[in-house]
């Protein structure tokens, strides 16, 4: 299977970590929180799609609200093959990094 | 801190990008997220800067957007014009249809835009062309009256004084040939133009030489145009130098100003300092009765026209008040826009007597569509009717992957390779046509740098369009083919597509057939004004100019040595030759019964005694006008059947009409002797009006009559003996019948340019048949050859084939007879004399669309039908 990108990555742990809250500006604004780059917000779509379209995340719409124009809150959990897909690159990066000199930055 | 209420929106229009651009999957969560946060921000920050954020947070949308469509799309592209290049060498032939008719299509259609071009941009090349005006003078009497371009004398100057709308103003007045001469050459020179000073403040004519301001401010100066210069100085300065005109006067010239561009009404070589015409005449300034002068007006502004025409009214009058009271009349300046002058005017009395027409613009542009519409027609017939050989490739591309939109594409994209294909063809044949263009039209196109700007985008813009037009019901009906379908052989073109390319195959006939019968309409009506009996004979009449005053006295001798000649029948002097509207005044006369204070306007002229018969006019009652009788110089008076009918007169000789004489408000008794028949003086646009006929003693023009025979030798005899008549001024003439004719010169090219284009819809039309036909009589092989073992006959074969087709240009013969006969109908009401719309004219044109498309259809239809059924069969 292919490892999913860094980008992918990032979306999919801050989806586990939110747990019941991972709706699209949460997410970004975990994603903030964490690297301290500021994404914008349309940024962040792309990738869920894609994601989705691959099957890696499943969606849950919740209730409509007026202050978001009438629009549903849209909640993402990962699917089975999201959590092996993030299982994975965890997996990689720990071996990659087993027996590497530390980095002094 | 402010609440934000619920009905505070992001911005509109980064709102619909974001719903429009982003994948749909998220579509719905991603507005709801951002106009949250939008509201959070608006809180915070304000709502102008919640709006830029907004703005900031979309763009990595359009950035995937452009990444995910633009980029694939583009290396799709590349495979589309592989696969369109490979189908246009693979269908040589469909392809040679498609690409010629689009190319003659697209070729119309890029001369009718230079045509329209032309015309539209008449006199907009003044820089202050927005501001300038030409003064029109309507006068209403009690008995007719008239609408002039023109004003009074003292009109001018008076506006420029005492109006602080106005900013300048020029008078112009236009000057018969004129003798023009400097050291030892002389010729006849007719574009002399008398103008203010002011002429450079208002039009933009450059000057090359000289000063603006000052050129034309004394008595006896003239500018030349670089053409002139030119002409008599070659490569010297004409500038202080002195040009003799009619052997008379020196004219300095003071300047030498650019070549006046051929997209101005206002046409001149020399232009000559109107102060000359009032040293000469002192009074001629303060002239308010006369309205013969060409005033044009620069206003400060746009409004200047508005504002000023109710204040004009006082004007009116203060100056004209008691002599309109006196006719009875009124009088009223109103100001044409310079742009209006060239297509929206039809005035008689015109500086330039051939102005366009809106009408004809209109008629032209209709016509370029529905040629580049039939070739368009053609290429979508084509395509959808050859859809079945490409369904495979459609369906496996559906297979592997292509979406509906991706097909679309593919297929306008086809469509676009041809129209581009087309385009450069369309050119070359551009090319060759610009001669026989200008020859028909009579523009001379310069296309230089300057046109570039929008030659470019006019070439891409019409291959655009086409390709769209052409393209896009191909590619809606392609691109919808089911995959399966195609790709298990048993998908056939629906009954739907057929019946529509039926419909438009009847629409290309329709169209055809209409221009055909439009053409037979414009030949007739310019055959029966050719030849229908005007009254008088134009034939070898010969017409020259009298600028010699010395002569006139002595007319009558000068007319007895030129009938000396052989070859000369008769001479005659008058005022005015048929054709000449504007050497025709209209005048107020008092005709027996009526009152001095309600004159009647009538339009008169004067000639001596030959003129009747050196024309061949044919007087029905009375007598022309005697040499020997004394007083018919004094009080003899013609008038036509037409004066007689409106003066309601029962027996008009011997009745007495008052003519008017200086100065205004005194009359003159005439008796008419005589009752000419009626007469087309202005050609066959205009009803015969009223015409008086006055005895003249002291007119400008001659006519000869010649005779049939020897007419070179004879204009050389009339040469020599006016070389004795006159030392200086060479015999300068003009055919009267050519000149007569001139003025249908707009019915001829326009008979040209229908003929022209008619006939290429029509070839268009029948190439996308031709296509059609060899199309269908592949496809039908196998039925052809079923039928013909059962027993079929090759006629019966050819005439089942062909029947389907003409089927079709009958139903559009049947459209187009009433649409034709309507539009036509409405074309022929522009003239007083018309010919009849003949049933014979829409059958032909019938007849003949029905010929031309067997033609194209029969040749198919019979190679078809001849083949031996064995090789359409053998591979079953």
């Amino acid at each position: 299977m292919k490892l999913i990108s860094r980008i992918d990555e990032l979306i999919l742990v801050a989806i586990w970590k939110l747990g019941k809250d991972a709706y699209g500006m949460a997410v970004r604004d975990e994603i903030i929180r964490v690297t301290g780059v500021n994404w914008l917000l349309g940024a962040i779509y792309g990738p869920l799609a894609r994601l989705h379209r691959r099957g890696l995340v499943t969606s849950v719409k919740g209730e409509p609200t007026p202050e978001r124009g009438g629009r549903a809150k849209v909640y993402y959990e990962l699917t089975p093959a999201g959590k092996t897909a993030l299982k994975k690159i965890q997996e990689v990066s720990a071996v990659m990094w087993k027996g590497a000199r530390k980095i002094e930055a | 801190m402010t609440n934000i209420p619920v009905t505070t929106k992001p911005p509109r229009l980064a709102a619909w990008l974001l719903g429009l651009l982003i994948d749909s999957v998220v579509r719905d969560q991603a507005i709801g997220d951002l106009e949250e946060r939008f509201r959070v921000e608006a809180r915070e920050r304000g709502l102008f800067l919640a709006r830029a954020w907004y703005g900031i947070q979309i763009l990595p949308v359009l950035k995937s957007f452009i990444e995910d469509n633009v980029l694939w799309e583009g290396s799709m592209f590349k495979n589309y014009l592989k696969t369109g290049w490979r189908n246009i060498k693979r269908q040589k032939g469909y392809s040679i249809i498609n690409i010629a008719g689009l190319a003659l299509g697209m070729a119309c259609a890029i001369l009718i835009v230079f045509y329209v071009h032309h015309e539209t941009s008449f006199d907009r090349f003044h820089k202050n062309a927005d501001r300038i005006s030409r003064v029109v003078v309507d006068v209403k009497l009690k008995q007719g009256g008239g609408v002039v371009p023109a004003a009074q004398m003292a009109f001018g100057p008076t506006l420029a004084k005492d109006y602080p709308e106005v900013e300048a103003v020029v008078r112009v007045q236009s000057q018969s040939k004129t003798l023009v001469k400097y050291a030892d050459q002389s010729f006849y020179e007719s574009g002399l133009l008398y103008a203010d000073a002011s002429i450079f403040d208002i039009f933009t004519f450059p000057l090359i030489a000289g000063d603006p301001k000052t050129a034309l401010a004394r008595a006896n100066t003239v500018v030349l145009t670089e053409r002139m210069a030119k002409k008599y100085f070659r490569g010297e300065n004409p500038v202080g130098k002195f040009l003799r005109f009619n052997d008379e006067a020196d004219f300095a010239i003071t300047g030498v100003m650019k070549d006046v561009p051929s997209n101005t009404h206002l046409q001149f070589d020399i232009l000559v300092s109107l102060e000359t015409k009032f040293v000469r005449n002192l009074s001629l300034g303060q002239d308010w009765v006369n309205i013969n002068m060409p005033t044009y007006v620069l206003f400060r502004d746009r409004r200047g026209p508005k504002e000023i025409e109710p204040k004009l009214v006082a004007l009116v009058e203060e100056r004209l008040g008691s002599l309109l009271k006196a006719l009875g009349g009124k009088m009223k300046y109103s100001f044409q826009p310079l742009a209006k002058v060239h297509l929206f005017s039809h005035y008689t009395m015109d500086l330039a007597p051939n102005n366009g027409s809106i009408q004809y613009i209109y008629m032209f542009g209709a016509i370029a569509l529905f040629i580049v519409g039939i070739a368009c027609i053609n290429f979508m017939n084509l395509a959808t009717a050859r859809s079945a050989k490409r369904a495979r490739e459609i369906g496996l591309r559906k297979v592997i992957g292509a979406s509906r939109r991706a097909l679309f594409g593919q297929f306008l994209g086809e469509a676009t390779t041809h129209s581009l294909l087309s385009l450069m063809v369309a050119l070359i044949l551009v090319r060759l046509a610009l001669p026989f263009f200008k020859s028909i039209s009579g523009i001379d196109l310069r296309l230089g740098a300057s046109q570039i700007v929008w030659l470019v985008p006019l070439f891409f813009g019409l291959a655009l369009f086409v390709s769209l037009v052409a393209g896009s019901y191909p590619a809606v009906f392609l691109s919808a083919l089911h995959p399966v379908k195609t790709l298990k052989g048993s998908w056939k073109a629906g009954p739907g597509s057929a019946r529509f390319r039926r419909v438009l195959v009847v629409a290309q006939f329709f169209i055809g057939i209409g221009l055909i019968i439009g053409t037979g309409v414009i030949r007739r009506q310019l055959d029966f004004m050719r030849n229908r009996n005007v009254g008088f004979s134009t034939e070898q009449v010969l017409v020259t100019r009298i600028d010699n005053p010395a002569i006139v006295p002595r007319i009558e001798s000068v007319k007895a040595r030129l009938k000396e000649i052989p070859g000369v029948v008769s001479a005659a002097m008058t005022m005015a030759v048929p054709g000449q509207s504007t050497e025709v005044n209209v005048q107020p006369f008092v005709p027996e019964g009526f009152s001095e204070s309600e004159p009647m306007l009538l339009r008169q002229f004067s000639a001596d005694a030959d003129f009747v018969p050196t024309l061949g006019l044919e007087i029905v009652q009375g007598r022309n006008f005697s040499k020997e009788n004394t007083t018919d110089a004094d009080s003899a008076i013609l008038i036509n059947e037409a004066s007689v009918r409106k003066l309601g007169w029962a027996d008009p000789l011997g009745r007495k009409i008052k003519t008017p004489t200086a100065p205004i408000g005194t009359w003159k008794e005439k008796t008419v002797i005589g009752v000419i028949r009626d007469f087309h003086f202005l050609g066959l646009r205009e009803m015969i009006e009223p015409f008086l006929l006055t005895y003249g003693t002291e007119e400008d023009q001659l006519i000869i009559k010649l005779k049939t025979e020897n007419l070179r030798a004879t204009i050389r005899e009339l040469e020599r003996a006016w070389k004795e008549i006159d030392p200086v001024r060479p015999l300068d003439f003009f055919f009267l019948d050519a000149f007569f004719d001139a003025q249908y010169r707009a019915e001829e090219r326009l008979s040209s340019l229908f003929t022209a284009f008619s006939g290429l819809a029509v070839a268009i039309a029948c190439l996308g048949l031709f296509g059609l036909a060899s199309f269908m009589a592949e496809q039908k092989a196998k039925e052809i050859a079923i039928r013909k073992v059962l027993g079929a006959s090759v006629r019966g074969v050819l005439a089942r084939l062909s029947l389907e087709f003409l089927k079709l240009v009958a139903l559009a013969t049947l459209l187009a007879w009433p649409a034709a006969y309507f539009a036509m109908g409405a074309w022929l009401r522009n003239f007083a004399y018309r010919a009849s719309l003949s049933p014979w004219m829409f059958l032909t044109a019938g007849v003949a669309a029905l010929a031309i498309a067997f033609l194209a259809v029969g040749t198919q239809a019979f190679r078809a039908a001849s083949i031996n059924p064995v090789n359409s069969l053998k591979y079953e």
